[in-house]
């Protein structure tokens, strides 16, 4: 047998070689979905007729799904995390701003996207509307609808005081 | 990922067809000094059955099975067109309780090459190290099931069924082995094989975790062992 030509298949299987992998039965794909909202105040300066946007800090932000037994505080805070619901396409929220407390409403689409058989399947979402009360909120805007595995580091929503 | 399939295929090609080419004149060259054993174009047919296939529940832990067997005619002792046949099952249940099952027939068509070098005005020999080349095709439907949602934030559960879902794959395979007559007629031999998926698996579906005659979908290339034992007609 000629040397020459194992050496060629060889080779060939070798190179393929390197793209195969074992399957440990591991789910290894990220999963991580969150919708953040960031809190904003806005001002107008007359003189110059100029809007300045900026990132407001509250000393105490509390999140609580109404229907639900959890209640999220945090401190120092310039954004809100929500859990938007897998199930359903409406998730309320009862949000207190330090003391002022405020209703958001989010009406989403949910996806249903299927992973592999270790991972099983991921609830994306996509933000249709937001309706909230506006005792400490002035108004919101949507700035990314889509809520998935991508969009996990940017801001849904933007709150305006 | 298209760009390096076409890249191994034409390296691949460039290995199976013109080396042999090559050797081949090279060979001519040799008859024309030393009147050689002239060599049939048809050599008859051998039909293989796969022994390794029938130990593949031991290394699956039960969870998938698979049975095949060949039929490759002889031309020229160097050339070997093949048919492959088989059946694939696979009964799966993963950590979380998500079931995956399919049965179904798989093919394969292909070519085999002799890689053993006749020596100068001897006969044609039986036994041989062999490269070849395979398409493989399975048609299947399979189920997903037991897909759960579960929100723990707001509390219950959604059920996701994936029934009865229809679907054919492709993939190339790349082989090496060895074929060895160890009784009139009767041959034994080994292979290994490298699998490379043809169709593509979209993001987000629910695709299949088993395909027949493939193996285990994960996404990447498979190696697959075939020990078989044949008989020449």
């Amino acid at each position: 047998m000629s040397n020459k030509y194992l050496i060629y298949i060889l080779l060939l299987l070798c190179s393929f070689g390197g793209n195969s992998c074992s399957n440990d039965e591991q789910c290894r794909k990220d999963r991580y979905i969150v919708t953040t909202a960031g809190i904003y105040n806005v001002t107008y300066n007359p003189t110059t007729k100029i809007i300045t946007t900026t990132l407001l800090s509250l000393d105490s932000i509390t999140v609580q799904g109404i229907g639900t037994d959890s209640i999220k505080t945090k401190k120092n805070q310039s954004s809100i995390i929500f859990s938007l619901n897998k199930i359903t396409n409406e998730s309320d929220f009862r949000v207190r701003f330090n003391e002022i407390v405020d209703t958001v409403k989010i009406l989403h689409t949910n996806y249903n996207s299927y992973l592999s058989l270790e991972c099983g399947c991921l609830v994306t979402h996509s933000i249709d509307t937001v309706i909230t009360t506006n005792h400490f909120i002035d108004s919101v805007r949507i700035s990314v609808h889509d809520v998935n595995t991508s969009t996990s580091a940017k801001e849904n929503i933007k709150i305006y005081n | 990922m298209l760009k390096k399939i076409s890249k191994y295929i034409i390296s691949l090609i460039l290995c199976l067809v013109i080396l042999p080419i090559q050797a081949q004149k090279r060979g001519q060259h040799i008859e024309q000094k030393t009147d050689s054993v002239k060599v049939n174009l048809y050599n008859g047919f051998t039909v293989y059955a796969d022994l390794a296939s029938l130990a593949s529940p031991l290394f699956s832990k039960g969870a998938t099975y698979s049975y095949e067997s060949a039929l490759q005619v002889d031309l020229l002792h160097k050339y070997y067109p093949i048919v492959e046949l088989g059946f694939a099952s696979a009964n799966k249940l993963s950590n979380d309780n998500i079931g995956f099952n399919t049965n179904a027939l798989f093919g394969r068509l292909g070519i085999d090459f002799n890689l053993q070098k006749k020596k100068k005005d001897s006969k044609p020999i039986n036994n041989m190290f062999q490269a070849g080349l395979r398409l493989g095709m399975s048609n299947f439907r399979y189920n997903i099931t037991n897909v759960v949602i579960t929100d723990n934030y707001w509390g219950g559960t959604e059920a996701i069924p994936y029934n009865n879902i229809s679907t054919t794959k492709m993939w190339f395979e790349i082989i090496a082995g060895v074929r060895v007559e160890i009784a009139k007629n009767i041959y034994m031999g080994w292979s290994v094989r490298n699998k490379n998926l043809l169709s593509k698996d979209v993001a987000n579906s629910p695709n299949p975790w088993y395909i027949p005659g493939f193996g285990v979908n994960s996404g990447n290339s498979n190696w697959a062992i075939n020990y078989v034992l044949g008989y020449h007609f």
